[in-house]
């Protein structure tokens, strides 16, 4: 069993609260782009979409920001509806 | 100023000046939907001096639950008609234009360059985009909201000393997500509601130049969970930035596309359909309901049209048509690529016009 601290919590908006289900468990620590690239690897669906990565709050450069286990991660798609 | 804002007045930093700023300031609310009936409403009553209202639509039965400006007795009418109408009997001083159209490369830049803030209230990402491509060519603030079920999402653009663009959130509309924009998902009339007043909210605290606009950040909103979140994010480099009105015109909104012909009305659907080679496609999902009866139609989803494109090739006048208007135009587009010479037709108001 893995160790329970190492499970990343991703707080999810839209329709990607239906399809990023699970928290991931990656090694610490490793880039927003790592970050995208296991996202995309577990759910492939997420290729033909749209999203943003914050961390902690903040819209990030994916290439060079790095991911620590306290950091809260987000991922925000665009909306349409009105 | 009259005693009706009396109480808005006597707020810290309102007063007098601030009721004359707003007196003085012209509004665009590009949409009278769910988000645009309670931005109207308040805008009107908290004395906006003149209001452009932009939508092309007509009032349905299914608009009741969320767009508060409509009584059943409106179900049919021009929606910026009625809008004109209820406005004008909730504050008589207020000068409100209505423009029955929809908004397009062509008609945008000489709507919007005559008012001072936009807000965006429209249900269709492609037109989205329009919308802020041609408020950051001529520098005019932008309020914008969109929802998604239990969540809205609202920001401010082209605003203050660091504007941001929509582009600099996602650059470009993915083909994906263009599609998903038309599939119409359901939508509490609350949320709307609350989305609606944010957005009327910041107009007005950017008219009257108090408060903090929420520039550089996107505030979303779960009405489930009563849960906000504010994310902030930088400029980007690179991103299309129109520099004068032909470079809108020249972008690709995928809102309309040359030779399409839109149908508006039964009318003109019947005329058409004389024709003995004419054919309606319904290019839904097959789940998608309501279904259109009292015509012949055939029900090709357009994630198979490719493949299917054979079974259409005896027709020459093809009707498409899809839930609002997006997919169809998308089928069009799939149909120029692979042919020529045929008439194509789209439904530009989707479902709706067989009033079902």
């Amino acid at each position: 069993m893995l160790n329970y601290t190492l499970k990343m919590q991703i707080k999810t908006f839209g329709k990607l609260t239906d399809i990023v289900t699970e928290p991931l468990e990656p090694e610490f620590p490793f880039s927003v782009k790592e970050l995208r690239e296991l996202l995309v690897l577990n759910y492939p669906v997420l290729n033909e979409l749209d999203f943003k990565i914050a961390v902690n709050h903040q819209i990030v450069d994916e290439d060079t920001w790095i991911i620590n286990k306290e950091d809260l991660i987000a991922l925000l798609p665009p909306f349409s509806g009105g | 100023m009259t005693a009706r804002y009396q109480r808005q007045m006597i707020l810290p930093g309102f007063g007098e000046q601030a009721q004359e700023k707003l007196a003085c300031s012209k509004v665009l609310v590009i949409g009278a939907g769910g988000l645009g009936c309670p931005v109207l409403q308040f805008l009107t009553a908290s004395g906006i001096g003149s209001l452009g209202v932009v939508d092309f639509d007509t009032v349905s039965l299914t608009n009741l639950h969320r767009q508060t400006l409509f009584s059943e007795s409106d179900v049919g009418r021009k929606k910026v008609e009625v809008v004109k109408e209820k406005l004008k009997l909730q504050n008589s001083e207020l000068k409100c234009e209505i423009y029955d159209f929809a908004l397009e490369p062509s008609n945008a830049v000489d709507l919007i360059k005559n008012y001072d803030v936009i807000l965006d209230c429209t249900d269709v990402l492609n037109t989205k985009y329009l919308i802020n491509d041609v408020c950051a060519l001529l520098k005019k603030p932008l309020v914008y909201a969109s929802i998604y079920q239990f969540e809205g999402q609202i920001s401010v653009f082209h605003y203050g000393k660091e504007p941001r663009n929509l582009r600099d959130l996602f650059p470009e509309i993915s083909h994906y997500d263009a599609m998903a924009s038309c599939e119409h998902t359901g939508v509490m009339g609350v949320l709307t509601g609350i989305m609606g007043n944010f957005q009327a909210n910041e107009a007005l605290k950017i008219i009257i130049g108090s408060g903090e606009v929420i520039s550089g950040k996107i505030l979303i909103y779960n009405n489930l969970k009563n849960e906000f979140q504010t994310i902030s994010f930088p400029e980007k480099s690179g991103i299309f930035l129109a520099r004068n009105q032909d470079e809108i015109l020249r972008k690709n909104y995928d809102l309309n596309c040359t030779n399409i012909v839109h149908i508006d009305s039964l009318e003109d659907l019947q005329k058409i359909l004389t024709v003995p080679s004419s054919v309606i496609v319904d290019v839904r999902n097959e789940d998608e309901t309501p279904k259109v009866h009292g015509f012949s139609i055939k029900e090709i989803p357009l994630k198979d049209l490719d493949e299917r494109f054979e079974e259409l090739e005896q027709n020459e006048h093809l009707v498409f048509f899809c839930q609002s208007g997006v997919r169809s135009i998308k089928a069009i587009q799939l149909f120029q690529s692979k042919t020529s010479g045929k008439k194509l037709y789209n439904i530009r108001k989707g479902i709706s016009l067989f009033q079902l």
